[in-house]
């Protein structure tokens, strides 16, 4: 009798316990979902990207030059809205963006598991009607940055034109060839290179390439990056320390 | 720095070289491998140089010094006026 009753104080005052802490329980955020965020209105324009990031997290940091694209590309189009949530307080999020040269103004502070953020870096495209239309989560490869772009022109109604491109075919290099610098970089090692390469490529090592590219490179040329391979992580690296070094016509070949 | 092989001017070999170095624990270099370099004379001028080389040792955080592999990079310009000289990469 006693064993009972110890049994339903258990339930009511450990278990109900629990089942309250539940009606906190992380709801993923999905596409289609609506999404809520403090004096953030949707309508102002045809789509908002939202960023969901941490001062603490480090693919955020790396992640920080694709940022500086959208913010540029915002600048220039002024079809969406960039809002950074941060779980920290404003002051500290403002400064991150500032270190980091990303110049958002609209800057939130929000619990991100609330908004149903998996982890951060987080990108959320909305659209007027604050419907998620894409999330993509992590540090984003040249191919889904190219996928993300594309949706939020998909949103705004807008085409992609060729600078917003990530990736481009070996067709459209020699198309590219007849009007641009066009520099087809191949990031292999000496050996790998000098065992076959395509023609008409310049062949900087990857962890020679901070060192060389400056010196060897033209600004104002497109380069196009090449491993002849599949490892997306060599050509993000590529690209990153290209962007991080000026270089703004970057893209990376369809192998 | 290297010196640029007069011949080499005359040859007007120019161009990036390339050594990898490693760097015992006392600092000091103890191999040189040319990677790439315009030519043969240019790659002995900096295997010479870099050899006597000397490197503030390399400690792993409050352990013992480490031997380090690197790689180097010069430029090998000739100018309008012929003249040639060794620079070091530009830093962005």
């Amino acid at each position: 009798m006693v064993l009972v009753f110890c049994g339903i104080l258990v339930k009511r005052f450990v278990i109900n316990r629990s089942n309250a802490v539940d009606i906190d329980k992380f709801n993923e955020l999905k596409v289609g979902d609506s999404i809520e965020l403090p004096d953030i209105i949707w309508e102002k324009a045809p789509a908002t990207v939202v960023l969901g990031l941490n001062t603490k997290c480090k693919f955020c940091t790396e992640s920080a030059p694709f940022y500086k694209e959208l913010v540029e590309k915002q600048m220039t189009e002024g079809s969406f809205q960039l809002v950074a949530v941060f779980p920290e307080s404003l002051n500290e999020s403002r400064q991150y963006l500032e270190e980091l040269n990303v110049p958002v103004t609209e800057i939130r502070q929000s619990s991100l598991r609330r908004l149903g953020f998996k982890g951060t870096p987080s990108v959320v495209v909305v659209d007027r009607f604050g419907s998620v239309k894409s999330i993509s989560l992590g540090k984003l490869a040249a191919e889904d940055e190219s996928q993300m772009i594309a949706s939020l022109d998909n949103v705004t109604g807008k085409t992609s034109i060729s600078t917003n491109k990530r990736t481009i075919s070996l067709k459209e290099v020699e198309t590219l060839r007849i009007k641009n610098k066009v520099v087809v970089l191949d990031i292999r090692e000496r050996e790998a290179y000098a065992r076959e390469h395509l023609a008409g490529t310049v062949n900087i090592p990857i962890d020679e390439l901070e060192a060389r590219a400056v010196n060897e490179l033209s600004p104002d040329s497109a380069v196009v990056i090449h491993c002849n391979c599949n490892d997306s992580q060599l050509k993000d690296l590529a690209r990153t320390t290209l962007r991080s070094q000026g270089f703004e016509k970057l893209f990376v070949l369809i192998e | 720095m290297p010196l640029y092989p007069e011949k080499s001017i005359k040859r007007k070999a120019k161009g990036v070289a390339v050594a990898q170095i490693m760097i015992n624990q006392e600092g000091d270099v103890s191999k040189v491998e040319i990677l790439e370099a315009p030519d043969s004379m240019i790659s002995t001028s900096v295997t010479e140089a870099v050899s006597q080389w000397k490197f503030r040792s390399s400690k792993i955080k409050d352990g013992p010094s480490v031997a380090v592999k690197g790689k180097l990079t010069f430029y090998f310009v000739i100018d309008d006026h012929g003249e040639g000289r060794v620079e070091n990469p530009k830093q962005y």
